[in-house]
């Protein structure tokens, strides 16, 4: 079932390929070079490492250079290409899967001319919806209220949650994808509201096409794959919030 | 060697298909354990901090671009409640005013915690009249309001307090006020000084009261 909503809970939108064997520094920045036709403003993607030494219970950290991260000038757009992944980000607010998947696919045509990038070893998609609730006496307060995937506890004597956070993986379907569903409860940054957060991640990682037609033929899947799992996690009540 | 990629978003947001493990070490866990438990809190509490504090960059110039990535980056987690139109303007007026040209060498660049106050701000007010923004010398954002001789400014604290100073004409008198408050009791604070005449519609300002989700027995 596919819905359009009036303001969409994504506040980020990922989809990422992972190549099979890592790629050079000069591969990222031929890459790069190409990329930044697209975008207004280019930085370097770090990884934040630290080395801990048990004899000495001492730490250093350092920053490690992983590749190129390019920018709209609104900052929505993320395109980031790294020795071991080309990742494309859209942060809220989020539009369409057509807008969103079409500017991945612009980037990826510049990508895979690089023939050690179109080789990969998985795919994924993630979806992170954050749904605000207002805090009202007349809102319902239950998270089985808004979202279908919640912990269940004995009654007994527990009071109520102050936080949790689930995790799920599971198979979906038969074509091999692979469901990662994370809910939690978040801060919201509205005032007066409290959050419950639906992290949605869909992965592929069988054998991943090489042609473009069928690599993105897997994604309208995934995307099928990813719609059919927030449906079937939302309530009504949540669809009125974001209708 | 534990490395954690940053994201678009300063968190690890970007990460795809991770386990994510609550950070809980048991007391009867080795000392590398515990080495590892607080290394991690103390990365993870760096990069959620983003922009701690007001700062003078080394590079003003970087400190400009850093700080206008990081509110910009922030406004996406409540993008969806602002139309495109309020979201372009309030860009424009953060370009103009953080263009590293007119920005004075020797103020503090504005801290991420204090640009969540504003945004908060107005999303909680809703105000039909823009604010001027501008910012303090020591680093915070400022609000200011005007309809004639009727003056509002609102400085932004981290943390969502609010320093304001107002000026307006009340039963023939000119009044003057000012304090410190916090964004849920702003409401109340602006009352006897009819804050429609800034806002227009600041009556749909409310006060917010702490609240718990519980989770039902399923029927």
């Amino acid at each position: 079932m596919l819905r359009a909503y009036r303001a969409p809970p994504i506040t980020e939108a990922v989809i990422e390929f992972q190549f099979r064997q890592p790629v050079s520094m000069d591969v990222v920045n031929k890459i790069s070079g190409r990329l930044a036709g697209n975008y207004v403003f280019q930085d370097h993607d770090k990884a934040v490492n630290f080395l801990l030494d048990p004899n000495t219970e001492t730490s250093k950290t350092n920053s490690l250079w992983q590749g190129v991260r390019h920018s709209s000038v609104d900052r929505a757009d993320i395109s980031v290409i790294r020795t071991v992944a080309f990742a494309a980000s859209r942060l809220a607010p989020y539009t369409t899967w057509e807008d969103f998947s079409a500017r991945v696919e612009r980037d990826w045509d510049i990508v895979r001319k690089s023939d050690v990038c179109d080789d990969l070893i998985r795919v994924g998609t993630r979806f992170i919806n954050r749904i605000d609730i207002l805090d009202s006496p007349e809102a319902p307060k239950g998270i089985n209220d808004y979202l279908t995937i919640f912990p269940v506890m004995p009654a007994s004597k527990f009071g109520s949650i102050n936080s949790y956070f689930l995790q799920v993986s599971r198979q979906y379907g038969s074509k091999g994808l692979i469901v990662i569903l994370n809910s939690a409860l978040g801060a919201s940054p509205l005032l007066g509201h409290s959050a419950l957060v639906l992290d949605i991640d869909v992965s592929f990682a069988g054998q991943v096409p090489r042609r473009k037609e069928e690599l993105w033929h897997l994604l309208g899947e995934m995307r099928d794959c990813k719609n059919d799992v927030f449906e079937e996690c939302i309530t009504d009540l949540t669809r009125e919030l974001i209708s | 060697m534990i490395s954690f990629p940053t994201s678009a978003q300063g968190s690890m947001n970007l990460l795809v298909g991770r386990t994510l493990v609550p950070l809980q070490p048991s007391t009867g866990f080795g000392k590398v354990s515990l080495l590892i438990d607080r290394e991690i809190r103390e990365a993870v509490r760096k990069l959620a901090a983003n922009t701690p504090a007001p700062t003078r960059a080394a590079s003003l110039e970087d400190g400009l671009y850093d700080a206008l990535s990081s509110y910009k980056i922030y406004t996406a987690q409540v993008a969806m409640y602002l139309d495109l139109d309020q979201r372009n303007k309030l860009f424009s007026q953060l370009d103009s005013l953080l263009d590293n040209q007119e920005w004075p060498q020797e103020d503090m660049i504005p801290s991420l915690l204090s640009y969540m106050t504003l945004l908060r701000l107005l999303l909680a007010i809703q105000p039909e009249k823009r604010p001027g923004l501008g910012s303090s010398s020591d680093g915070f954002f400022i609000a200011a309001w005007t309809n004639g001789d009727a003056r509002l400014t609102v400085t932004c604290l981290p943390n969502d307090i609010l320093q304001f100073v107002l000026s307006r004409d009340l039963d023939g008198h000119k009044e003057r006020a000012a304090g410190v408050t916090t964004l849920t009791r702003l409401s109340k604070v602006l009352a006897p000084y009819n804050p429609s005449t800034w806002f227009s519609n600041a009556e749909q300002l409310r006060p917010t009261r702490a609240r718990t989700l519980t989770v039902r027995p399923m029927e």
